[in-house]
């Protein structure tokens, strides 16, 4: 069991380190930083300085050192724009985009697990059929357009919520429903075809003779089992929410980490994008590992097949 | 371990398919290549093929020139509301451009990313699983590594970084998206091709002394094309709301050229006064997501040799 | 009914709801079983043997299974007239059953102790941790497991076939029932594990008068557990008799047939006998007796009327025309 975790957290090493190497090649493939640090009216000595400076004449190899040596002790480079170094800019904003992922991971699970364990427990009924109408729906929607017609429908036709901003619930409702209606449908999904898969077993079937309650059987035997995929689902969930997330924020002005990577993109302000993206990266990864870890606790098979 | 999750999610057990009350069976039985044709998804087909059609004719239906516009005409709307006429069937957008002629050229752009992109991420993806699931050893270490580093960039994020360092442009659109769906193929054919690998009739061929490279086109490919078919219609559907969202965000394909996500994006601005802008596109991407699920959904059971009777 | 008979299932009908037409799995079914007997069932698969069990516990899987006919006479009561609710309570703690594989009838993320722990939450008063693992403890040492106390925390994967099997036991005669129903028990077994299994079975026979239904395709397990035998065919019960004259002398061309199936050891034979023809489609079966389309003896009464039942001296009965009076020499 410790032989795995050390496997796994070794695997999320050199997976960040990856990242950073992608992200230290896309930023020199964005263009020349000498030219958008220097001032308006710089002058080709000194924007030649800037270059010195910077370090852009030693070789690519040397550069990318002094980028990772920097990264590790938080220092990112700097926004062009808002003039602070662009980790605390990027750490400034990722709260508002954490509180929205998590109202839509809270509102997906509230909605998907009862739906999918109802669906597959009154399989063929007009629940179920409701239930896969709202999966089938949900995974075809492209989430910004389910962000657009929310808006449409609560805030244009019927006024009851705002279009933007972040303020209270009522400003949060909106968003995070928009961003949680692609990972509910997924759940939802893999919810039922769990729960089909276990109620059709062996186990399910001996509950059963052993004379325990249906709802026991249902609740106890059968979802810790169904459970099992759908917690890892729920992992990679998170990089959709983090995704989902850069559009959503920008359609409803929600001041979060992914809308400040978007007006960066157009500014041309390269460094936050970076940090942005290493900093959005390393915390998925990091999710995922926990997720890991959680699975193999719910697992008991799995700490044995690791043993061998 | 995290391979076979994927599969989970990516070939999630059919459901959302057809709604069809199976029954209990007794006797071993399956589906007949007849059986299989008569649960043919009509519905998705004919939108599938609609959208197809659009693309490739539009310049023979649109009833307007889709980037010829008027100021004297922007925000008409739909012709069942007041105001709205039949020259101008879904009405215009703010800069008076017919919005049904925009909509089928828009199709034309997401069934030519579509396909150019599943063809090359897809080949690409391929031949990384086969590489890796056959040969193992570091061969496997190193590109799955690089799978799982690049999976760890949320997929929208990852987009735009590179949308950033290359500017903007239909080009452009194709190489981003082949870069971000390569990893899923590579990932779950690779799958495949490890449980395949350990079957006898490999090792068969191994002991007769065929070279790793027919094993691998003979043997392996065959046997994972089922997979990666379905995995690729999945994708499909996935690839026409990132295209969108892409050029919702302004960094796909540049106007004028009409591409669904970019009308919606303008949509967003007008949503108080012409809710036509940002429903109609964006109900012609659900229309086209849901026929290629439906549809993928059906091609997943009829070509599943568990389900099939000899 | 006799005062020791605990089940007298009477003209019991399964049917199942297929996409490919209608399956009499069990079609007229009777038979009785008395306290303390070990009866065994077989058959070939698609016989009817496990289907008549599940209809027994009321399990049948729906909505394409439904029971449609007869009676399941349980001490007395008729179990196809019970609620879902009393017969929830009539399985696990008064009729129980072992299936076939170990493995897959022990849920894998629960630990056994707290599987076994199962039958008395819900069925008996017992409460309390400790009252709880003392029971458990009982029960596994009944059964034959090692230093039970240590392994309540383990998980299902953490024993062996035998073991598992030897649990599934536990939990089956935890409430001390008075019917267990034992479907292919050591299909799943190595040979030495399976004799060891049997071993129990009988022991617990005997000392908790317990009756069982042995489910079996393997005719040398029967005869060495068995007291009395029921031989299905095609959904229907063909013949019964005591253990000793069904394999002495066979009545049904089907059980002899079974019989001279099974080599003996250390006779010489070139090819090993096997029964003709194949197991009837149980969506369109004869009209006759089923298994006349196979049967060497048949004559023509056989393809035209299904045999009535006829009473054997020995004891057990016997539906086949060979048999009947009229047409017995």
């Amino acid at each position: 069991m410790q032989k795995y975790i050390l496997g796994r957290v070794v695997q999320v090493i050199i997976c960040i380190w990856g990242i950073t190497l992608i992200v230290f090649i896309l930023g020199r493939l964005s263009g020349d930083p000498a030219l958008l640090y220097a001032p308006p009216d710089a002058t080709a000595q000194d924007i030649k300085k800037i270059r010195t400076d910077l370090g852009l004449n030693k070789s690519v190899i040397t550069q990318y050192w002094v980028f990772l040596s920097k990264a590790v002790q938080g220092d990112l480079g700097y926004s062009f724009k808002w003039r602070e170094s662009s980790i605390s800019l990027v750490l400034s904003r990722i709260p508002a985009t954490i509180q929205l992922a998590s109202a839509a991971l809270l509102i997906t699970l509230i909605i998907a697990l009862p739906i999918g364990i109802l669906s597959a427990v009154k399989r063929g009924s007009i629940l179920d059929t409701f239930g896969r109408i709202f999966a089938l729906l949900g995974q075809s929607m492209p989430t910004f357009w389910a962000g657009i017609m929310l808006m449409l429908v609560f805030s244009v036709t019927f006024r009851i919520l705002p279009t933007s901003g972040r303020g209270g619930l009522k400003h949060l409702v909106l968003p995070a429903l928009a961003l949680g209606w692609y990972p509910s449908a997924a759940i939802m999904r893999l919810t039922r075809s769990g729960m089909l898969d276990v109620l059709d077993s062996e186990y399910i079937k001996m509950a059963k003779a052993k004379g325990i309650p249906h709802t026991v059987v249902v609740f106890k035997h059968a979802l810790k089992n169904a459970s099992i995929p759908v917690v890892t689902l729920l992992g990679l969930q998170v990089a959709q929410l983090f995704s989902g997330a850069v559009i959503i924020e920008t359609i409803f002005g929600w001041p979060g980490m992914g809308r400040l990577v978007i007006q960066a993109i157009s500014t041309g302000d390269y460094p936050v994008v970076q940090a942005g993206v290493l900093l959005t990266s390393i915390t998925l990864i990091v999710t995922n590992l926990l997720v890991d870890i959680l699975y193999v606790y719910l697992d008991p098979r799995i700490k044995y097949d690791q043993a061998k | 371990m995290r391979a076979g999750i994927e599969e989970v999610v990516m070939l999630d057990s059919g459901d959302g398919s057809a709604i069809n009350i199976p029954t209990v069976e007794i006797a071993p039985s399956g589906n007949t290549l007849k059986q299989t044709l008569k649960r043919f998804p009509v519905v998705p087909a004919t939108i599938l093929f609609l959208v197809l059609f659009s693309a490739i004719f539009a310049p023979l239906i649109a009833p307007h020139d889709p980037q010829a516009f008027s100021i004297s005409k922007k925000l008409l709307p739909p012709f069942w509301q007041k105001g709205g006429s039949f020259e101008y069937i879904l009405g215009t957008d703010h800069m008076g451009r017919d919005l049904l002629s925009r909509l089928i050229y828009g199709a034309r752009i997401a069934v030519l990313v579509s396909v150019v992109v599943i063809v090359s991420a897809g080949f690409l993806g391929l031949m990384v699983a086969m590489l890796a699931g056959y040969f193992g050893g570091w061969v496997d270490l190193v590109l799955m590594r690089i799978v799982d580093i690049q999976m760890s960039i949320p997929g929208l994020l990852f987009a735009v970084a590179l949308a950033g360092v290359l500017k903007p442009g239909l080009k452009n659109v194709v190489i981003i998206l082949t870069v971000w769906s390569w990893a899923v193929f590579a990932r779950v054919v690779r799958g495949e091709v490890l449980s395949i690998k350990e079957r006898d009739f490999v090792a068969m061929a191994k002991v007769s002394g065929s070279s790793s490279l027919f094993i691998i086109v003979k043997h392996l490919l065959p046997n994972v094309l089922n997979t990666f078919v379905v995995l690729a219609t999945l994708q499909v559907g996935r690839l026409i709301i990132f295209e969108a969202s892409l050029s919702y965000l302004g960094l796909g394909v540049q106007p004028p050229t009409p591409a669904w996500g970019a009308m919606l994006a303008d949509g967003r601005n007008y949503i108080v006064d012409a809710w036509w802008l940002a429903t109609v596109p964006g109900l012609a991407i659900l229309g086209t997501c849901l026929g290629i699920n439906l549809f993928g959904d059906w091609l997943r059971d009829a070509l599943d040799p568990k389900l099939r009777q000899v | 009914m006799s005062a020791k008979e605990i089940l007298k299932v009477n003209h019991l009908k399964t049917y199942f709801t297929t996409r490919r037409g209608l399956v009499k799995a069990v079609d007229d079914v009777g038979f009785h079983i008395s306290a303390g007997e070990i009866v065994g069932l077989v058959g070939e698969s698609g016989s009817g043997k496990s289907i008549t069990c599940l209809s027994i516990l009321g399990l049948v899987p729906q909505p394409a299974g439904r029971i449609v006919g007869g009676e399941i006479f349980f001490q007395g009561e008729d179990l196809l007239k019970k609620t879902e609710n009393e017969m929830r309570r009539i399985r696990g703690s008064k009729i129980t059953i072992i299936l076939q594989d170990p493995l897959t009838s022990l849920n894998p993320v629960f630990s056994i102790g707290n599987q076994v722990a199962e039958p008395f939450k819900y069925h008996t008063e017992v409460r309390g941790r400790k009252n709880v693992i003392e029971r458990v403890v009982n029960v596994l040492t009944c059964v034959g497991i090692p230093s039970p106390k240590s392994r309540l925390k383990d998980f299902p994967h953490q024993f062996s076939g035998g073991m598992r099997q030897r649990v599934v036991a536990g939990m089956s005669i935890a409430c001390q029932p008075q019917l267990l129903i034992a479907d292919e028990p050591t299909t799943a077994l190595d040979v030495t594990i399976q004799a060891q299994f049997l071993r129990l079975i009988k022991t617990l026979q005997k000392e908790q008068n317990l009756a069982v239904i042995f489910i079996s395709h393997d005719l040398g397990i029967v005869a060495e557990i068995c007291d009395r035998v029921l031989v299905m065919y095609a959904g229907r019960i063909i013949e019964s008799g005591d253990v000793f004259r069904i394999f002495e002398n066979p009545a049904h061309p089907y059980t002899e047939g079974l019989m001279k199936s099974v080599p003996l050891l250390g006779s010489k034979v070139d090819t090993l006998f096997s029964i003709n023809g194949q197991p009837p489609d149980l969506r369109h079966l004869p009209q006759g007796c089923r298994f006349s389309p196979r049967c060497t003896k048949a004559m023509e009464v056989c393809h035209r009327e299904y045999p009535p039942k006829t009473l054997l001296a020995s004891g057990g009965f016997v539906n086949c025309w060979l048999w009947d009076e009229h047409y017995h020499d």
